[in-house]
């Protein structure tokens, strides 16, 4: 197979990602592979792949890039392999501790960097990937040089995708996600000195209202005058001083007190500990079936059958709605240094369409890699009842994702359905577990089923 | 919009992320802001006059 471009990665001609089948490669120009040796000789490279912060590069000798189909060898100064991502997510499907570790990772890598004379020129969480509750830094080629003297360039490139979104969260309690997808450059610091009031600007005059005052003011200076500007010098000392006060600032903004309907749903679930085990063995024995390597999650929670599929499968991506929910999970997942579980904020009923130039440069959540085994466990009720969702719709472009899975049935009786049912009408005259059963039906074949004991719920595990 | 300075030019957005970094380096950053300000004080005093607006269609 020949090679083929990578979508995202266009902006930096020194240094191009193509994909090659299985492999990920990155082909750098003449003048990005002396700057990439420039940071190989540095130690810095080595330092961060062995702490984890940056993706693993194996250069490819002259006989391997010779047999590379699609670029000229001559125009390749450089050609380096890393490995592949699990699976791709990005900033506006995190939580609020995954954007403030990717947020600290790349401040960590910044400072260590200008020690060393380099320095860090882009500064953006889609240069971040997790491989589980790790953040890594996936581009080796945002390291350059440092001409003494010049400012960071990246400074307002962090503010605008970490730190104003981490603000937003933290001390307005306001979600990142919608402000994250609707805008791949963030929110600029005018816009968040609009939103903050006076009494929460604590810790973030300099970065956000006085560079704001700045921009605003300075933005439109005529040429001549940025050229007068520009000729003004920085330290290093000052940069680093401006990179350990944002970490002070991101490391000093705590979780926001989202209003959570879900986060207390292990506690107050409506069934008691047989109907628990009964669920575990059922889930347990769907997944040995079939014994998958990438399993989803839909509608994780607090990730109980996620961590379960984990013990085999070498990836979980595990899909909440309830931002609190994704962030007490992430909170876990770290604390016990997993690397096979994802977990992402999303709305099932509105997936991550494709991003970015031509719509394609970050792929849709659907489209980012199939899945072995697909779980929808106490899901189901809430696409159908809160967002009407038809039952065969569910299973025919959801359960679809991969050829097998496990599906839960909760009835209207089921208090959590009376719940969701107690503010609207109901509606829903073909919501039934038989209805579910002939939507299943449609596409797969039910291979086990059964009642959960005390519950009125139904699990039903099927496959092609 | 009447901002002087703009004619001239198009937006940086990245104009405060570098005035801020030579702002907070010290005292010869603070000149350079206070030299920009002058400036825009200046153009607003040199400026011609402007043209009467186009007829609207």
């Amino acid at each position: 197979m020949g090679l083929v471009a990578d979508p995202a990665s266009y902006r930096d001609p020194d240094a191009r990602v193509f994909h090659d089948g299985a492999r990920v490669l990155r082909v750098f120009s003449p003048r990005g592979a002396a700057q990439y040796r420039a940071f190989l000789d540095t130690g810095l490279s080595d330092r961060f792949c062995e702490r984890g912060d940056l993706v693993a590069s194996r250069p490819l000798d002259v006989a391997e890039v010779d047999a590379l189909d699609g670029i000229e060898p001559a125009s390749a100064g450089l050609v380096v392999e890393h490995p592949r991502i699990p699976f791709l997510s990005y900033c506006f499907e995190w939580s609020f501790q995954m954007l403030r570790e990717a947020a600290l990772l790349e401040l960590r890598l910044a400072r260590e960097s200008l020690e060393r004379g380099q320095i860090l020129k882009d500064a953006t969480p889609y240069n971040v990937q997790f491989i589980g509750a790790r953040p890594v830094h996936i581009d080796v080629g945002s390291f350059e040089p440092w001409t003494p003297g010049t400012p960071w360039p990246a400074y307002t490139q962090f503010c605008r995708l970490f730190l104003n979104p981490l603000i937003l969260a933290a001390r307005l309690g306001v979600p990142f996600h919608p402000w994250l997808r609707g805008a791949q450059e963030g929110i600029s610091p005018e816009t968040m000195c609009a939103l903050l009031p006076w009494h929460k600007r604590g810790g973030a005059w300099r970065d956000v209202v006085v560079h704001a005052w700045l921009n605003r003011r300075f933005a439109g200076a005529s040429p001549e005058a940025a050229r007068e500007a520009r000729a003004a010098t920085v330290s290093r000392e000052m940069i680093l001083g401006t990179m350990e006060r944002l970490a002070r600032t991101i490391e000093s903004l705590d979780a926001p007190d989202e209003p959570s309907a879900w986060i207390g749903y292990e506690a107050e679930k409506p069934y008691g500990p047989e109907a628990q085990r009964f669920k575990d063995e059922f889930v347990e024995r769907a997944l040995s079936r079939v014994s998958p390597r990438v399993v989803w999650d839909l509608g994780c929670n607090t990730g109980r059958y996620s961590l379960m599929a984990a013990r085999t499968a070498e990836t979980v991506v595990a899909v909440d709605g309830d931002p609190a929910v994704v962030d007490a999970l992430f909170r876990k997942l770290q604390e016990e240094k997993n690397e096979r579980v994802l977990c992402l904020v999303m709305d099932l009923t509105d997936p991550s369409p494709g991003q970015g130039w031509g719509g394609r440069a970050r792929p849709a959540f659907l489209d980012r890699g199939a899945a072995d085994f697909c779980m929808m466990l106490s899901l189901v009720h809430h696409l159908a009842i809160s967002a009407n969702v038809p039952l065969e719709r569910i299973v025919g472009d959801l359960a679809t994702a991969a050829p097998a899975g496990v599906i839960e049935f909760v009835p209207k009786d089921d208090p959590m359905v009376r719940r969701l049912l107690s503010w609207r009408k109901d509606v829903f005259e073909d919501y039934s577990v038989s209805a579910l059963e002939r939507a299943i039906g449609r596409t797969f074949r039910v291979v086990d089923r059964g009642r959960v004991p005390g519950a009125e719920r139904e699990l039903i595990a099927f496959n092609r | 919009m009447d901002i002087p300075g703009m004619y001239l030019a198009y937006i940086d957005p990245s104009a405060g992320g570098f005035l801020l970094q030579i702002v907070l380096g010290g005292l010869a950053g603070v000149a350079v802001i206070v030299k920009l300000q002058w400036r825009r004080i200046r153009a607003l005093f040199a400026r011609a006059p402007r043209d009467p607006e186009p007829p609207r269609s």
